[in-house]
């Protein structure tokens, strides 16, 4: 097999210039993760389908793992690395999926954060269909979507805590 | 990290943000496809062409002479031809003689980029000589049919014989008698399986898994290795993006694959399945058929129920070797959560050429729960008696005996389900059904209930609970968060076991070098079994903590306390002490272990002539009830409401019961409308995620109402039970009772997909 052709390609993520020679056959994915060590972009499917490898491009939300990685040349790409980080706190959004409950595995998390910043972009109080709308490009295995939503919706509405409290019971639990 | 939530000094009952959810939600989380290091090479497998064949030659020549294949092993290359378990029906690790399904392992690369695997992959040539194939079970019992394996396909038989069904029969007013078919699904976890291994100095291995089971993970590679202990293998747990049983035996497999390429290579190795891979390989939830013949008398009493079980276990077996979970549980969860005093249960797991059948979220209860709720449903319609108080008359209590004649002396919550579901739905006002809506979809209403057996018998379960130096709390139960949020509930537990603040925990991933054994998560088991070795640890470390900050203080442990994390005495307030303090005088290393305790649950007690006796210690209950539009003519199926109801014994954390049911409504949703392995002669067609359909935010309900009993059980922690499994149990039987009240058609085989609920309208007009 002959190894493919290369191309040197520029770009910014989140905000920091990256220049890096490529493959003209590698995917964005490729690149954040293997190249650029920037694991916080998962893939699930590679076939556009379950949106854990979302990022935001030039201010769209696509797919890297369809996303050859020299179409975002020139590109400002957006991650969750650039969100907000443990260190640093947490974007709102992270902030509120966490406490909702919103993520279980974590494994779609990334993805759908990052695919609830775009939403929240262009539509800052966006109704519980039109989060569903929006989010029908992002799988998640484990939680139901319910308690994603109440964290979007939360955000949207300027909070980051469940709201009414998710119902507690506090009783003295009995011994053992 | 998140600020820990002042609930008045009281931890369990109350909602903690997950311990790790802020790390997950930042980006930040490691799984184990995250894992980089300096000279790992990529491990990749060659699959079989074939459904069953005997193999005639592999020849790697060619690929050998790939540039950057570092190593290749063929199933020649393995002395004595290892399993993925001692069961001599296991998954051969590579396969050398023959191949009996589509997933087997023909060779396996390590190579230095993934491109150099996959030119070798395509070199490897393979001879094979195909054999006839079979896929449906009851066929595979049947003579003539091909042989898989010597001493005939039937892996186990297992029955039940309570009181005399037919004189129960006998005394039936009416008799529901029918067959159910259901499809295998598949996890579809979104973390593909994968592995990491990794020789060490010493000639040990250090193995890396997203696992469900870190010990027998540790166990097999050191067998198959052929390494004298199993101190040999450090193994380190990776977050699992998702697991729902499937991360079981699917990570022992590929742990070994890893290992033995590290092995064969003396360099770290990653093994990453395809998508592809993952569907045609991994296990699957166990497909069946179900014949169920169930009598009644007039005013609603169920006297008999014969069930009849094929159980289809593909071409190996798995967990639990001759006893597959789902080959238990479906034998003792046949009739559901009913008093039947007559029972006559036969249940065959039987070998074909699909892909084994594994464990998967509640191992073969979902099914017999799409058979046995709606007989019940039929019952009611025959008698003219609403469903709720079908099930109400009928259902188990404190007192009843189970179809295997197990006395229940406590923690029978079904009935409180079934009237939280009753009111929350507004059942007895619903009068809805079968009512045609302006845009011509027919709504209906059902409702289904169930059990679920709660955690091993005889499943032990250590914990140890550590003082680290800056004076936190580690604790280490050896289980794993699977995103359950069990690191949480277990720490909640010892929280309010030591009076220590919730904000003073830490959880690791399981490390073999720092945790004990706990058992694999698995069974809806680590809240009520591992959650009680953490309790009795706790307790035990609590005493520790005074012991030591006697020390100190010069007091009498015997007038301290523990109290919001600082030791205090009773009679001088003002004397006290930290647990920072005293961490800065005792631990020296890292952590000091201040309290270990193991926990063994009862032993499953059973005749095994009549299949009687106590097969789980304690059992779970639920009831869901669903409301949906059906639209007769494309046959789409709208779920717009789940109302669901769960006795989990206590909830060490509301909002984990709440995660947990929304996500098994989910699942099960998945299970009833959508999801499929579509398979021709073993051969799967939709080994992708664009054909292997699970359900999006579009697909779930408008409405999801989840409500918590609480039936505390004496030898769970605080009560607890489990919750994991039971809440996707009733899911697709409530949906198809719901359908049927909406169409008048009865769905016996999953999935309902729009073209079979189409075409079956359809035949009922004319
Ligand atoms: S990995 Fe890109 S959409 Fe699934
Ligand atoms: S939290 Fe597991 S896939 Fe979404």
């Amino acid at each position: 097999m002959a190894p493919a052709e290369k191309k040197v390609i520029s770009f910014t993520v989140n905000r920091e210039p990256i220049e890096v020679a490529v493959p003209v056959t590698r995917y964005l994915v490729d690149v954040l993760r293997e190249d650029l060590s920037m694991m916080g972009t998962k893939r699930a499917c590679d076939q556009g389908v379950c949106g854990t490898c979302s990022v935001i491009l030039n201010g769209k939300l696509v797919s890297s793992c369809l996303t050859l990685a020299v179409r975002a040349d020139g590109a400002e790409i957006e991650t969750i690395e650039g969100m907000g980080s443990l260190e640093e706190g947490l974007h709102p959004l992270q902030a509120s999926f966490a406490s909702h409950g919103a993520t279980q595995c974590g494994y779609c998390t990334p993805g759908m954060i990052i695919s609830a910043r775009a939403l929240l972009d262009e539509n800052p109080d966006p109704t519980e269909e039109e989060i569903k709308d929006w989010l029908t490009g992002n799988l998640c295995r484990c939680t139901g979507y319910q308690k994603i939503i109440e964290a979007i919706r939360a955000v949207a509405e300027g909070r980051t805590e469940p709201d009414p409290p998710i119902e507690v019971e506090i009783v003295k639990a009995y011994e053992g | 990290m998140a600020e820990a939530k002042d609930t008045g000094g009281y931890v369990v009952g109350s909602n903690q943000t997950f311990l790790d959810a802020p790390e997950k939600a930042s980006g930040s989380a490691v799984y184990l496809d995250d894992l980089q290091m300096a000279g790992a090479l990529v491990g990749r497998a060659l699959r079989s062409e074939h459904v069953h064949a005997r193999i005639v030659s592999v020849d790697a020549k060619e690929a050998r002479k790939v540039d950057g294949v570092v190593a290749i092993l063929t199933g020649e290359d393995l002395p004595g031809h290892p399993r993925a378990s001692t069961h001599p029906r296991a998954m051969p690790i590579i396969a050398w003689d023959r191949v009996m399904y589509a997933g087997d392992v023909v060779a396996l690369i390590a190579a230095e980029t993934a491109e150099a695997a996959e030119e070798a992959v395509g070199k490897i040539r393979v001879k094979y000589e195909p054999l006839p194939v079979v896929v449906d079970p009851e066929e595979s019992m049947a003579k003539g049919a091909p042989q898989l394996w010597e001493g005939g396909n039937l892996l186990n038989q297992a029955k039940i014989r309570k009181g005399n069904a037919e004189e129960g029969f006998r005394s039936a007013d009416i008799i529901i008698e029918n067959e159910y078919r259901t499809q295998s699904v598949d996890h579809l976890y979104l973390e593909v399986e994968s592995g990491f291994a990794a020789p060490l100095p010493d000639g040990g291995f250090q193995i890396w898994n997203p696992t469900q089971q870190p010990f027998p993970v540790r166990q097999n590679v050191a067998r198959v290795l052929g390494l004298k202990s199993d101190s040999a293998i450090r193994f380190i747990q990776t977050l699992p993006g998702g697991g729902f049983g499937g991360k079981n035996e699917a990570s022992i497999e590929i742990s070994v694959r890893a290992a033995l390429l590290a092995h064969a290579a003396q360099r770290p190795v990653k093994l990453v399945y395809s998508r592809e891979e993952s569907l045609i390989s991994s296990s699957k939830r166990h497909g069946t058929i179900i014949r169920s013949r169930t009598g009644a008398t007039k005013d609603g009493r169920l006297v008999a129920a014969e069930v009849e079980i094929y159980l289809d276990k593909g071409a190996y077996s798995a967990s639990g070797g001759d006893t597959p979970p789902a080959f238990k549980r479906a034998t003792y969860h046949a009739v559901g959560p009913y008093d039947v005093p007559n029972v006559h249960v036969d249940v065959y797991c039987v070998h074909t050429n699909h892909p084994y059948g594994g464990q998967m979220r509640g191992p073969g209860v979902p099914q017999v729960h799409f058979a046995c709720e709606q007989q019940m449903d039929q019952i009611a319609e025959a008698l003219e008696m609403d469903p709720i108080e079908l099930r109400r008359i009928n259902g188990l209590k404190v007192g009843s005996r189970t179809s295997a004649n197990q006395y229940l002396p406590e923690s029978v919550g079904l009935l409180k389900t079934l009237g939280k579901v009753e009111e929350a739905s507004g059942w007895l006002k619903r009068n809805g059904s079968s009512r045609r809506e302006a845009d011509g979809r027919l709504r209906g209403f059902g409702v289904a209930s169930c059990m679920y057996g709660t955690g091993n018998a005889y499943s032990p379960a250590e914990a140890h609970v550590h003082l680290t130096r800056s004076g936190k709390i580690r604790l280490a139960a050896g289980v794993v968060d699977f995103g359950q949020g069990s690191k949480t509930v277990l720490s909640q537990i010892a929280a309010e076991a030591m009076s220590v603040p919730f904000g003073e925990f830490e959880v690791g991933v399981v490390d073999s070098q720092i945790d004990p054994f706990g058992g694999t998560s698995s069974s809806s088991r680590v809240t009520m079994q591992g959650g009680k070795a953490v309790y009795l640890a706790a307790i035990k470390a609590r005493e520790e903590l005074l012991r030591l900050g006697g020390h100190l203080l010069e007091v009498d442990p015997e007038d301290l306390d523990i109290s919001n994390g600082v030791v205090q005495s009773k009679s001088h307030p003002e004397t006290k002490i930290t647990l920072s303090e005293i961490a800065g005088k005792f631990v020296a290393d890292e952590m000091k272990q201040i309290g270990a305790a193991d926990h063994i649950p009862p032993p499953a007690v059973m005749d095994k002539e009549t299949g009687l006796g106590e097969p789980y210690e304690v059992y779970g209950f639920g009831t869901q009830a669903a409301e949906v539009l059906v639209d007769p003519d494309t046959g789409e199926i709208e779920v717009v409401g789940v109302w669901a109801s769960h006795d989990v014994g206590k909830a060490i954390s509301p909002m984990g019961v709440h995660q947990q049911i929304d996500g098994g409504v989910y699942m099960g949703l998945g299970f009833c409308l959508m999801e499929e392995i579509v398979q021709q002669e073993g051969r799967m067609h939709n080994p992708d995620m664009h054909g292997y359909l699970i359900p999006t935010v579009e697909d779930i309900p408008d409405r999801l109402e989840t409500s918590i009993v609480e039936e505390h059980y004496s030898n769970g922690p605080y009560g607890a039970k489990g919750v994991g499994e039971q809440v996707t149990c009733p899911t697709a039987a409530a949906i198809a009772n719901a359908v049927y009240d909406a169409t008048g058609v009865r769905f016996q085989r999953l999935p309902l997909s729009p073209d079979r609920v189409a075409m079956a309208i359809a035949g009922k007009k004319n």
